[in-house]
């Protein structure tokens, strides 16, 4: 037992976590070429391990601690060998500030990539959005619009129909069967029909995978389907998009939503980014895409908005533009992008329930520092001022030669 | 020791909860109102489109030589362009709107209407109609010209309009253009309109969501393997649209352009409707089929002389700013390549044989 609690509390452990992850920060860095940025978080950062195997095979085997694993460790470490040193005196209360410093910057690094959720609000101006949508994942919407005045809404997200054959919800009076699912597809008009072609998963930064999957309604009573589910027939800009490629051999309803009645309700299935609700609307009210007179550089993005919380009674306008977001509901509105022709805004949403913790962890670290050198320095002052009250000073014989 | 069980037990939790899904990855259940189509953007969702249209019939027709399809739109079904002797024009479109039985009447002095005729008694329409056959169908042709040719219009406008009432969707079916045109096309219409078939939707058809209202329906068969092509160094990759395979930039002294490379199935059109499409980008006149040869020229891929190439300039559509065009298109198995290199002129000038031996090279 005490060999592992010397192991964990070892500072060769720490050097070597410290190293470790030196090298995951290196490899993850060169991976990024090939593999993007987001491929690149989830296997060697969000991860106890890095798998690699061989092209083509499903054989895999551990080859590097991943960022988990590394910061997880370190954690342990760091705690257990502060809780073995530690010692309350006023002399050690700096390095105690630094390292509780330290250790709320990694659970609160912990916290943020644990919770945090990054999404995306689009307001065409004149346009309001109760909601705003994931850049990367996908939702089966399974609707049920049988209600005049409400839609009863059954979201599976995109991680359950890449890894289930059958998704079953409590809601839902009958099963999906996922029948097959690509990350990325491009649409094919064969013949009346319009298919889904799977394509290579892209990695890179601003290049977006489009998923479509062909699912089957599995009843007591019999099948419904199967039906073709895609973010090509439910996002306006796909939409066009197709309809510019096939031009007139496109027609509206080969992007109709699938839909079926069961027991006397009305479902239709979109496939559409993951949306996040709020208990407040957002109006566009103008966004401004100001540029440098006589040129087409930009000077700054700014977005209007108008914030509408019934149940508060809020009713403010709000200038959200660069370096000035709006903190609001525990999220964080940035001034993202902005639509073709300056149509409309792209407000970057980011809920962080960690997003203080970096603040205080360096404002903690940096107060341990302060108190630990000023320690130093007020102990070495106080030594010289000691030391100066019998001093005499030392007279070289040149000196010495020359004071006669 | 409890001390450092403390610590073990905390550092646990914590490695506990990143195994722990986070929120997105559960099923959602939850209430959401009917979204408002006021407090929706102006563009309106494909989504929504459809739930103000019921399940149209998938329409089939033989198409009169001379016609030539057009896109259908929003509302139109199908269109065609008919071009006649000395430069007349007419346009045939094909729109249906349903549960608009009642608007049989309002439609005809509409129609009337744009031709600066006076509008119509219901009696005088029925009066002035023509039965028309239209898939077993009685529908009423009607048959307008203007008094006088527009303003700053040397021939005067005829207008032959059918309409077919089909259950709860009424159908109309428009020929509209120089008088003498479409009074000579006027045989050729009817028969069009004979030769046109309504395919009901079935409720599997409504299910399946493969609804098409209008098609030809060629066969596309699944495209081939993508071409192994080689960036040169001085390209700068960009992120693609969803319809661009790849997208690089290229930056030069005098500008930049840019290297888009696409792939779409079949013919897209073919190589007159393709060169001419380019030809619209840079907001250039669109050429006949004899024209092509000197606006195009055939160049040889891969073994192959089924591709074609054109160089052009003009104005840019959407940057508004002059530009010049270099596009390859490589018309492969099933599927057709095509790679544009489209930006400032110097540039372009400069990237020509780079951007030709970078085609050349993938197959």
């Amino acid at each position: 037992m005490s060999n592992i609690l010397n192991f964990f509390t070892s500072l060769r452990l720490t050097v070597a976590c410290l190293a470790l992850a030196l090298g995951l920060v290196f490899i993850g860095t060169l991976a990024q070429v090939k593999l993007g940025l987001y491929v690149v978080q989830d296997q060697f950062f969000n991860s106890y391990l890095i798998w690699w195997g061989p092209a083509g095979s499903n054989f895999k085997i551990p080859v590097y601690p991943g960022g988990y694993l590394i910061g997880g460790v370190l954690l342990i470490n760091l705690i257990a060998a502060h809780i073995k040193r530690f010692e309350l005196s006023r002399k050690k209360i700096g390095i105690f500030v630094i390292h509780a410093g330290l250790i709320l910057l990694l659970v609160g690094q912990l916290v943020t990539q644990l919770f945090q959720v990054e999404s995306f609000m689009t307001i065409e101006e004149g346009g309001s959005r109760n909601y705003s949508e994931s850049g990367r994942m996908s939702e089966l919407a399974v609707i049920d619009k049988t209600d005049p005045q409400t839609d009863l809404v059954v979201a599976i997200p995109q991680p359950i129909l890449q890894h289930r054959k059958e998704v079953a919800a409590k809601s839902l009076p009958f099963k999906i069967k996922v029948d097959s699912f690509y990350d990325h597809s491009i649409p094919e008009l064969a013949g009346s029909k319009l298919l889904f072609k799977q394509e290579a998963l892209r990695t890179s930064m601003n290049a977006r995978n489009i998923p479509a999957a062909s699912v089957t309604i599995e009843t007591d009573s019999g099948n419904f389907g199967p039906f073709t589910v895609s973010n090509w027939l439910s996002e306006d800009q796909l939409v066009s998009d197709i309809a510019t490629s096939f031009e007139s051999r496109f027609a509206p309803n080969l992007v109709a939503p699938p839909s079926f009645k069961y027991k006397g309700h009305e479902y239709q299935l979109f496939m559409r980014p993951i949306r996040y609700y709020k208990p407040f609307t957002m109006q566009l009210m103008h966004f401004a895409h100001d540029r440098y007179m006589g040129t087409e550089i930009a000077k700054n993005f700014s977005s209007r908005i108008k914030l509408l919380r019934p149940e508060t009674g809020e009713n403010r306008e709000v200038l959200i533009y660069m370096n000035n977001p709006l903190r609001y509901w525990g999220e964080t509105y940035y001034q993202g992008s902005f639509l073709p022709n300056d149509a409309g805004t792209v407000l970057q949403v980011v809920r962080n329930p960690s997003w203080l913790t970096p603040y205080i962890a360096c404002a903690l670290v940096g107060a341990g520092l302060v108190i630990q050198f000023m320690s130093h320095l007020i102990k070495f002052a106080r030594k010289r001022s000691a030391g100066s009250a019998g001093f005499q000073p030392a007279v070289s014989p040149v000196s010495r030669q020359a004071a006669h | 020791m409890p001390k450092y069980f403390i610590t073990f037990v905390f550092a646990g939790t914590l490695l506990l909860f990143a195994g722990c899904g986070r929120s997105d990855s559960d099923i959602q259940t939850y209430k959401v109102a009917k979204e408002d189509s006021s407090a929706k953007p102006p563009i309106m969702s494909a989504a929504s489109r459809e739930e103000t249209r019921p399940a149209l019939p998938r329409l089939h027709w033989e198409l009169p030589k001379g016609w030539v399809e057009q896109p259908a739109g929003e509302m139109r079904s199908a269109a065609f362009q008919i071009t006649g002797k000395d430069g007349q024009t007419g346009q045939v479109t094909i729109i249906p709107l349903p549960g608009a039985g009642q608007k049989e009447l309002e439609s005809v002095n509409m129609w009337r209407e744009s031709l600066g005729l006076e509008a119509l008694t219901s009696q005088q329409m029925t009066e002035q109609s023509e039965s028309v056959d239209v898939d077993g169908v009685k529908g009423r042709l009607f048959d307008m010209a203007a008094a006088a040719p527009k303003t700053g219009e040397k021939l005067k406008t005829r207008l032959l309009g059918a309409i077919a009432d089909r259950g709860n969707i009424l159908w109309f079916i428009k020929m509209i253009g120089d008088d003498a045109l479409v009074a000579e096309q006027k045989p050729v219409f009817v028969s069009f309109l004979k030769s046109l078939s309504f395919e009901d939707a079935s409720p599997q058809m409504v299910a399946a969501a493969e609804r098409p209202i209008s098609t030809n329906t060629k066969k596309l068969p699944p495209g081939a393997d993508a071409p192994k092509w080689k960036v040169p160094a001085n390209w700068q990759e960009k992120a693609p649209g969803p319809m661009i395979t790849a997208l690089y930039a290229v930056t030069g002294e005098n500008g930049a352009a840019d290297v888009s490379i696409s792939k779409f199935p079949g013919d897209v059109g073919g190589m007159l409707a393709n060169v001419n499409r380019w030809r619209g980008q840079l907001g250039l006149p669109a050429v006949s089929e004899q024209e092509l040869g000197n606006a195009a020229q055939m160049v040889e891929i891969g073994g192959k002389k089924d591709a074609y190439e054109v160089d052009i300039k003009g104005v840019n559509a959407r940057s508004g700013k002059p530009a010049r065009l270099v596009a390859i298109a490589v018309p492969r198995e099933n599927e057709t390549w095509f790679y544009k290199l489209l930006g400032d002129e110097a540039v372009v000038e400069k990237e020509k044989s780079t951007f030709q031996q970078f085609v050349a090279g993938a197959y």
